[in-house]
Order: structure tokens, then sequence, then C-alpha cells
């Protein structure tokens, strides 16, 4: 038997943390990871626990994870400094196809943000044009604004505009008047519920992250398994098209936890949970 | 010609003797649907306790140049969800075997009351697991006292077949399954992982399994298995389903030689996926016509 092995971290050093909002972080480590948009890493904090983050953005010598503070792994994260070492296995799943695309629609909200903003820097080294909408509950949470327009990225976001009182406005709004080829989005999964239902309707290529408690990144332990294809989505995802989200049948309604319990995303006590780590 | 690759035990029909061991891809019913078409003959759920339990903390898996080490820590959502979970379990299209844990005998026959009507095959009792304090050897339940006492125990509540889940190296392993046997068990299963074992990351100086240490399986158990079913096979009379380390086709028949009825993996199915079984049971099949074997149960005990 020969054995591929990912399965043991691969130790790297924090080259700097930027402050992106409060209670956000950009850790940097150099590294030539290789990823590709949408794409994730189990971090290591040695002899704490192992975590996903989406990678947002990366260089041919280094490469970024943007984290939000959420738990107690990340209230562990948020302690290190430049300079620990720290490790991690990956990249890891499914990522976003925008192959032959010309002007991409990209929508972020909340720990979902950098997963497309990798793609948004992916996407403009390829020339594409790329329209990006920030989803937040409050201006101070907008992050990689600058970012995404010193790539030439189109920003938007409702405290532009007072006219939005809902981002899900402004996303029906921009995709009334623009011709975009493609759609793609990561942020909370009631929102990606009805972005899959509008592109569906429309019939425009779609494609999402979607969350699930990864505990192993490896295909094994079995938490991220949906619904009713049995597939983990640690691996056939956390990219799936539109079409495979609407064969999700818990899409938008339940998730399983660590234990594998099912917690449905109208019960609020527990609704942002799969973020909180 | 193809060669027959059904086998039967306790009066379960398995279209081949491979089975998905307990802990791999077992948390959903639609999972254990999806490795039912990848070619498995049968299929054991993660293991379920009495009450909802988070596991350790990750890593939980770690893979080395001779095998893997884990140490998942039995996280399950509990009896009660388990049953709503599994329930009509028969119609995952191959038997269902119910992983049934507890730290004392009143767990294990509140975990078999609930779960008991829910359309199970068997359900499978490790006595065995290495890295789960409480639970298993760390619980003190591979003795042939624990193992004749938890056994009985939930006889007595189901007519389904018991199979108990031995360690492969204890020292007792033997008198375990005996006893076992003699308080009612339909089936021995060897085993569980070895060790435990530890790797340690020199950059940073720490264990990197969150638990710091776990069970060791794959290609580094697979002889001490296939001796423990060796020896088994001299021992008990009920059947036994060997479970350690095999990838191959070969190494199936060679299980099979050794005594097992039937194959369990989990190792395999982390490296190669779900879809090993269909590669498995191909290259078994092609390795039976190539030796005029017309049945893999021609192969069972052969090696004695």
């Amino acid at each position: 038997m020969s054995i591929k092995n990912p399965a043991q971290p691969t130790i790297v050093k924090i080259k700097k943390i930027i402050d992106e909002a409060p209670g956000y972080k950009t850790f940097v480590f150099e590294y030539p990871l290789a990823g590709r948009p949408g794409q994730y890493l189990m971090l290591w904090l040695p002899g704490v626990d192992l975590k996903p983050f989406s990678i947002a953005w990366q260089t041919q010598s280094e490469f970024a994870l943007a984290v939000l503070k959420r738990g107690e792994f990340t209230a562990k994260l948020f302690a290190a400094k430049a300079g620990d070492r720290l490790g991690f296995l990956g990249p890891l799943g499914t990522y976003y196809n925008f192959k032959n695309k010309k002007k991409i629609l990209l929508i972020g909200g909340g720990c979902g943000t950098p997963s497309v903003v990798f793609l948004a820097q992916a996407a403009r080294e390829q020339g594409l044009e790329v329209d990006f909408i920030l989803a937040a509950r409050i201006a101070e949470e907008i992050i990689f604004e600058r970012f995404l327009a010193d790539k030439g990225v189109k920003v938007f976001h409702r405290f532009q505009n007072q006219k939005y009182e809902h981002v899900w406005d402004l996303i029906e709004d921009k995709i009334k008047a623009e011709p975009y080829d493609g759609l793609y989005a990561c942020g909370p999964e009631l929102l990606l519920k009805r972005l899959v239902d509008l592109t569906l309707n429309k019939n425009i290529f779609c494609q999402i992250s979607m969350e699930r408690y990864m505990k192993c990144g490896l295909g094994v332990c079995g938490k991220c398994c949906v619904d009713p294809i049995g597939l983990c989505l640690c691996q056939a995802g956390p990219v799936v098209t539109n079409q495979l989200a609407n064969q999700i049948t818990e899409f938008g309604q339940y998730y399983r936890d660590a234990s594998g319990q099912k917690i449905y995303f109208d019960d609020k006590r527990q609704k942002a949970d799969s973020c909180k780590i | 010609m193809t060669a027959d690759l059904n086998v039967t035990i306790n009066g379960l029909n398995l279209k081949n003797p491979t089975i998905l061991a307990s802990g791999i891809l077992g948390v959903t019913k639609a999972s254990l649907k999806n490795v039912v078409n990848n070619g498995a003959g049968a299929v054991t759920t993660k293991s379920i306790s009495a009450l909802p339990r988070q596991g350790h903390p990750a890593p939980i898996i770690i893979t080395y140049e001779a095998g893997m080490l884990n140490a998942v820590g039995y996280s399950n959502p509990g009896a009660q969800k388990a049953k709503e979970e599994f329930q009509n379990a028969q119609t995952v299209g191959a038997p269902v075997i119910a992983s049934v844990i507890g730290q004392s005998i009143e767990d294990f026959q509140a975990v078999v009351e609930q779960i008991k009507d829910c359309g199970f095959a068997a359900m499978e009792i490790p006595l065995s697991c290495p890295h789960t304090p409480g639970f298993g050897s760390l619980g003190g339940q591979h003795t042939p006292q624990m193992a004749a006492a938890i056994t009985a125990a939930v006889k007595k509540l189901t007519g389904l077949p018991i199979w108990i889940k031995i360690s492969p190296t204890h020292q007792n392993n033997l008198k375990v399954a005996q006893a076992a046997e003699a308080a009612g068990a339909d089936a021995i299963v060897a085993g569980n992982s070895m060790g435990p074992g530890m790797i340690i990351d020199i950059e940073t100086a720490k264990p990197i399994l969150g638990f710091k240490m776990g069970g060791v399986s794959g290609a580094a158990l697979r002889p001490i298995a296939v001796r423990c079913v060796y020896d088994l096979y001299q021992t008990v009379k009920i059947p036994i389903i060997g479970c350690g380390g095999v990838a191959s086709g070969r190494d199936l028949i060679e299980m099979m030689m050794a005594g097992a009825q039937a194959v369990a993996l989990g190792t395999a199915v982390f490296i190669g996926g779900a879809s090993v079984f269909n590669k498995i049971t191909r290259e078994a099949a092609g390795w039976l016509e190539e030796n005029n074997y017309k049945k893999i149960t021609e192969v069972i005990g052969l090696a004695h």
C-alpha cells in the first residue's frame, strides 16, 4: 500500500499579521502553496486543534488566510505572533471554475469573504472583468475593499449608497443591470440559497462555496456528508455548482455539528455555529 | 467464468465479503448508501453512544509511511438522534451493522434499546478502542469477564446477531473472544486498531494528534490482524470478521485464508476513497478465477 501523504501537517512560520477590521486579521505565510481559488487549508495550531480556512490570496512565494475571530480556536490563533510556527494540510477541496468567462460577479460575506477574494485576484490576473459585492452587517465589517480596488475589481456594498437596506436588493439590481456570465459566492447559507434559486431560474452559471463542519478535511469523519447524496463536502466541495447545491436537500435547511447532530438554520441560537471556530 | 463472491454470516447474505469498518463515513444513512453503491458487501455505522459526543480535538487522523493513526474519540450524535438518522436502515441496499459503545453495561443496553428496531442487520460491540477514556481498552472492557457480561446483557435485549470486536494485540484477546462466544456472541471482529501510538512533529515539538496518541492501522497492522484471525480460527467456532490493513484483493484472500468469513476495511477507504470496495472485490474475483476457485468461500481457513 502506498500512502499519499497529505495527512501530516506541513510546518510554516507566520511571516506577518495584518489587521483588516475589528476581529479580522490576515495571516501571511512564506510558502509556495500553488492553491486554486476556493480551496482551503486545515490549519493546525500545535497542541490545540485543526480547523478549515479558505485561502484569501497567494503569490509565487506567499499565501494568506484571513480569519474572523469567532470562537476558541480563532482566539488562540489571534494570540500568535509573526515568527510562530503553525502547520497546515492542503490545499484541499474543489475550486471555482472561471475558464472562458468574461465578466463575473462575486459575492462575499463574513468569514466567507476570503474564498472569493482569492478568486477575484486570480480572475483579474487572467484579465476578467470582476465586480465584487461585499456583504456586511455594519460598515466596519467591510474588508479587502482596498485590496480588491487595487487589483482593478469594482467593489460594491450597501454602505456606499443608502438606497439599499439589504444586500440582496443590491445583488438583484446588479444581476439585472449587468451581463454577467458567471456568479460566485461564499457567505451566509440562506443568502447562498437565494442566489442558487435565482441563478437556476435565470440560467446563469453559478458556483458557491458551501460551509459544513469539517473536522478532518480528509473525507473520513463524515461530519460534512450532505443529504441525500452522502458525499463529504470537504472533498466534493466546498465549491459546488448551483445544480449540485440544488440536489443537496439539506442546503439552506441544516448542517451537522461536531457530534453529527443536525442543526437547523432556523434555530437562531445555533445559527452561526458552523463558523464559530 | 466469474467467481462467486457471496458470503453468509449469521444468516446475513453479503454480495461480497467486504464490510465498511466502523468510524469511516458512517455518520449518515446517505453516506452509507454511497459506500454500498461503491461496492461494499455490508456497512457499519459510526459508533453510537447513549449521549452525544464531540470527540477528540483535531487532528483526529494522520498517516505515516506504514499506515495511519487515528484518535477520533467516538464523536456521534447519541442514540436518540442515531435512531432518527438510521431509521429503515434496511433500505441502504446492503446489511447495515450498528456499532454500539458504552461506558457501562447499562449504557450498552440503553443504546441497544433505542436503536434495535431501526432495521439493522447486526450489532457490533467494540471492547477494544485503544484511545478513548472510559471506552474499550481504556474503559477496562477488554477482559473475559466484561466481554461475557456485556455480551449477555445485550443479547437479552435483541435477537439481532451480536459481533464482538476485540483487540488484535492484547495478550488476552483469545480469552476475550472465547468468553464472548460462551456468552452468546454470534461473531468476532478481529480486530480494532493497535497501540495506541504517537507521532511527534519535531519542528514544533508537539504530538500531532489532538489526543496526542491514537490507534495504529493500515499496512503496519495487517500481519498482526492476520495472525490474530488465524489464532481465533482455531479457538472459536463462531464466524470471524477480519479487519486490519486489507487494501487489495490479495490482502482480502489472505485474511480469508487465515479464517475470516468477511473482511472490514477502514484505512483502505481512507486512502483510496469509497471506490476501493469495487477495486478490491474486482481484484479478488480476478485472483480466484486465475486460480480456479469457483467461490470465495472456498478459501476460508485454507491456510490451516
